[in-house]
């Protein structure tokens, strides 16, 4: 499992089925795929994600999180975008 | 002063929407340099972090005179990108792109001296001109070049990219600060050598020494020992040679592609050797270069 | 890319240089089937990508089918520095009145083509640069027209050659500047150049050496002559190299590979270009035996980094690490940290222990010293010249 980083996605809050592929389509080492109508995660990629935040700034619901583990730190869509990044 | 580049130089981008492009622009524009206009063929009519796209570099002069150009196009079409700069009157080229076909590499340095251009590169990461200007993407994002690069009496030219960066925020870290910085490009064949440039930082008063990071391979440290010695330049010559351990090894590339030696030809230690004999300070382990240049600032 | 004899002068006979009849052998069952076609005295020459054979004993002359044999089952067998050798060529010995030496290449100071040719060639001509200045006779090439016919004559009358000769050896002269820029050559060397009994100018070897970089514009060498791609090296690669090199090519998100093997105890994982020597040539003034040598660019992924970290503690005796950077602006700090703890980890190691030094200031450095010292990483910033970072690692190692 990843060390650094874990991604989830709310299941509740994504749309994937929508369909959305927002996320999937933005990330620029490939963590996401779509399961099920929904979008889930590729364990063994986790950690190559570069906190860009584009999966937080994209999905329209804000169904990511994005988990720093050596950080204990959150980072989600929602303040995405009231940080300066 | 500085050479090639200061806060009044215009620069245009070719190549302008590709990733590592539109990145070099952004930062470049937040450093402060006056990035123009950009050309990319077959997307005029965009715009990059504000800076307008153009299908030709003609069109892109017409509207937004310039004096460089940075290339950052795949190497495929690099020839075709610096004839087509060399073509509209453009002074200063400067190549990103890596892996340039020697062959191309050559005709563009040939068509640059008909024209009584300078060309920088191919393989580098551009140059920088601290406080006034960057052209390229060499000391990467702004917060980051301001770390590593202060204004102050030293130019550096250095085969390698990275080492660029590594040796202004050297002196830096000791308070001495950077007059010009070129990333002079880490083939075998590049438009600007130490001796084609040497000139220019003799002519700028603010450069009080020079520094050069050489690596084994090629000629152009030994090319420079004879221009020492023949033409006795004002300015106190610093040179770091990396590679001791690969004369050793004949034949194996390590580093650049022009970092290959074959035969005595370019090994390290007779670079060292001939540089010394030059009266060219050559420093021991890399961190000497710091005592070197603040004995000869004196 | 360095092409073998038999490819060069396969290439070379198509693009209309004479070149003496030879059959290419891969096993030695195969060389009765073509003695037949083959008259003696004729060479037996081990085809492998240096130079030197000659007095590697890499090529010999045989009178007869069964010295043919002999020759052929001991070099096959065998080595030559460090070389595997997979094929012979047979070649029917060329009756020579005169060798001459000819090549095109770059001058990288001048930044032109030139080409060099001299009346003296044979084996004491190694390479262009070590040939006697005084007899060689050098001009340039305009690579974006080649050379004149006219030009071609001056070539061979400076050589010092009349009458015939020096239609002939023009001829040649000329075709080797087309082969050189059609074939994107960085060196064409024709050495020796044999003239023969009859007064033709004959290719006794040939040495090719292709711009890697425009190897995508001769797809035929590929598809026409079944030429593989090959990385230049000055000796065969070692196990160890050869698993580096497949790491590297996971993906292709920057560089984690171009491993050299050397037999310290001290792991480096190391770059870039410049940097890597500059460390590497600080470890080994500091005392340090490193276990190998490696270049890190671009931004490689963290799988990448992570594999090679494994593959370098892999080896018996390696128990540290160094990890060495120029101040970086393109690879992220916390992505090459978060690779290597991965490695170590996933080789069973504690990254602290481990990671004799980690000094990759730069580009995400607050990101990656976070997650260094939550792993417990002594780590230098800045301030602390590669030498100073080479330095601590020794002496940890100790």
């Amino acid at each position: 499992m990843s060390l650094f980083i874990a991604v989830r996605v709310d299941p509740e809050r994504c749309r994937a089925g929508q369909p959305c592929t927002a996320c999937i389509g933005v990330c620029p080492v490939a963590i996401f795929e779509g399961r099920d109508g929904l979008a889930g995660v590729i364990g063994e990629n986790e950690d190559e994600c570069i906190l860009c935040d584009l999966c937080l700034a994209r999905c329209p619901t804000d169904a990511i999180a994005i988990h720093k583990l050596y950080a204990d730190e959150i980072r989600t869509g929602a303040c995405v975008q009231g940080s300066p990044r | 002063m500085a050479i090639l580049a200061d806060e009044k130089t215009r620069i245009i981008v070719q190549g302008i929407t590709g990733r590592e492009a539109a990145a070099a622009t952004r930062d470049s524009l937040e450093y402060g340099a006056k990035v123009v206009a950009g050309v990319t063929p077959g997307k005029g009519g965009g715009e990059v972090y504000g800076v307008p796209v153009y299908d030709t570099v003609q069109a892109a002069l017409e509207a937004h005179p310039a004096d460089a150009s940075v290339i950052s196009v795949p190497a495929a079409f690099a020839r075709d990108a610096a004839m087509e700069a060399l073509e509209t009157g453009i002074g200063l080229v400067v190549i990103l792109t890596e892996r340039i076909p020697r062959r191309d590499v050559v005709e563009v340095t040939t068509r640059a001296r008909e024209r009584e251009a300078r060309v920088v590169g191919p393989n580098s990461l551009g140059l920088i001109s601290p406080d006034r200007t960057r052209v390229g993407m060499v000391g990467g994002r702004a917060a980051d070049v301001r770390k590593a690069y202060t204004r102050g009496p030293v130019g550096i030219l250095s085969r390698s990219g990275g080492m660029t960066t590594e040796i202004a925020n050297l002196l830096t870290q000791h308070g001495i600060g950077q007059s010009t910085c070129v990333s002079i490009g880490g083939d075998p064949i590049v438009g600007s050598t130490y001796v084609d440039l040497m000139p220019l930082f003799e002519a700028d008063p603010e450069t009080r020494v020079l520094v050069i990071f050489g690596e084994r391979g090629g000629k152009s440290e030994e090319a420079l020992a004879e221009y020492v010695v023949a033409r006795r330049p004002r300015l106190p010559v610093v040179a770091f040679i990396a590679g001791r351990f690969a004369d050793e090894m004949p034949g194996v590339r390590f580093g650049h592609a022009a970092a290959i030696v074959e035969g005595e030809q370019g090994s390290t230690r007779g670079k060292i050797a001939r540089l010394r004999q030059a009266g060219v300070l050559v420093a021991e382990e890399f961190s000497e270069i710091v005592e070197l240049v603040r004995s000869n600032l004196r | 890319m360095r092409l073998l004899e038999y490819e060069a002068k396969q290439i070379l006979r198509d693009r209309g240089f004479e070149i003496p009849r030879g059959i290419v052998v891969r096993r030695a069952g195969e060389l009765d089937q073509a003695l037949p076609s083959v008259s003696f005295p004729a060479m037996v020459k081990a085809q492998v990508p240096i130079g030197g054979r000659g007095k590697a004993g890499a090529v010999i002359r045989v009178e007869d089918a069964r010295a043919a044999r002999d020759a052929a089952e001991r070099l096959l067998c065998g080595h030559v520095r460090g070389y595997p050798v997979e094929a012979l060529l047979l070649e029917e010995a060329v009756s020579i009145r005169g060798e001459f030496f000819l090549a095109v290449t770059y001058d990288t100071v001048e930044k032109q083509a030139i080409l060099l040719a001299s009346g003296a060639g044979g084996v004491d001509v190694e390479s262009p640069g070590q040939a006697s200045p005084d007899r060689m006779v050098r001009r340039v090439l305009d690579v974006r027209r080649g050379l004149h016919e006219f030009e071609a004559r001056q070539v061979a009358a400076k050589v010092g050659l009349a009458g015939r000769d020096l239609l002939g050896f023009a001829g040649v002269v000329r075709q080797a500047a087309d082969a050189f820029l059609g074939l994107d050559c960085t060196l064409l060397e024709i050495n020796p150049l044999a003239r023969t009994d009859e007064g033709r100018f004959v290719v006794a070897d040939a040495h090719l050496e292709v711009d890697e970089d425009a190897l995508y514009r001769q797809p035929h060498l590929e598809t026409g002559y079944r030429i593989p791609r090959r990385e230049a090296s000055g000796r065969a690669p070692t196990e160890f190299e050869r698993r580096a090199a497949e790491v590297d090519a996971i993906d292709h998100r920057g560089v984690a590979g171009r491993v050299i093997e050397f037999d310290g105890n001290l792991g480096l994982l190391i770059g870039g270009g410049g940097a890597s020597l500059t460390a590497f040539d600080a470890i080994r003034r500091h005392g340090g035996r490193p276990a190998n040598y490696c270049e890190i660019g671009g931004n490689p992924s963290v799988r990448k980094v992570a594999e090679l970290t494994k593959l370098i503690l892999s080896r018996p005796g390696v128990e540290r690490i160094a990890v060495i950077m120029n101040v970086v602006s393109n690879t992220r700090v916390d992505l090459i940290a978060r690779g290597v703890i991965q490695g170590s980890l996933e080789a069973g190691r504690d990254p602290g222990r481990t990671i004799a030094a980690f000094r990759v200031p730069g580009s995400w450095e607050e990101e990656g010293f976070t997650l260094l010292r939550k792993y417990g990483v002594e780590f230098c910033d800045r301030g602390v010249s590669i030498d100073e970072a080479s330095r601590r690692a020794v002496a940890r190692q100790a």
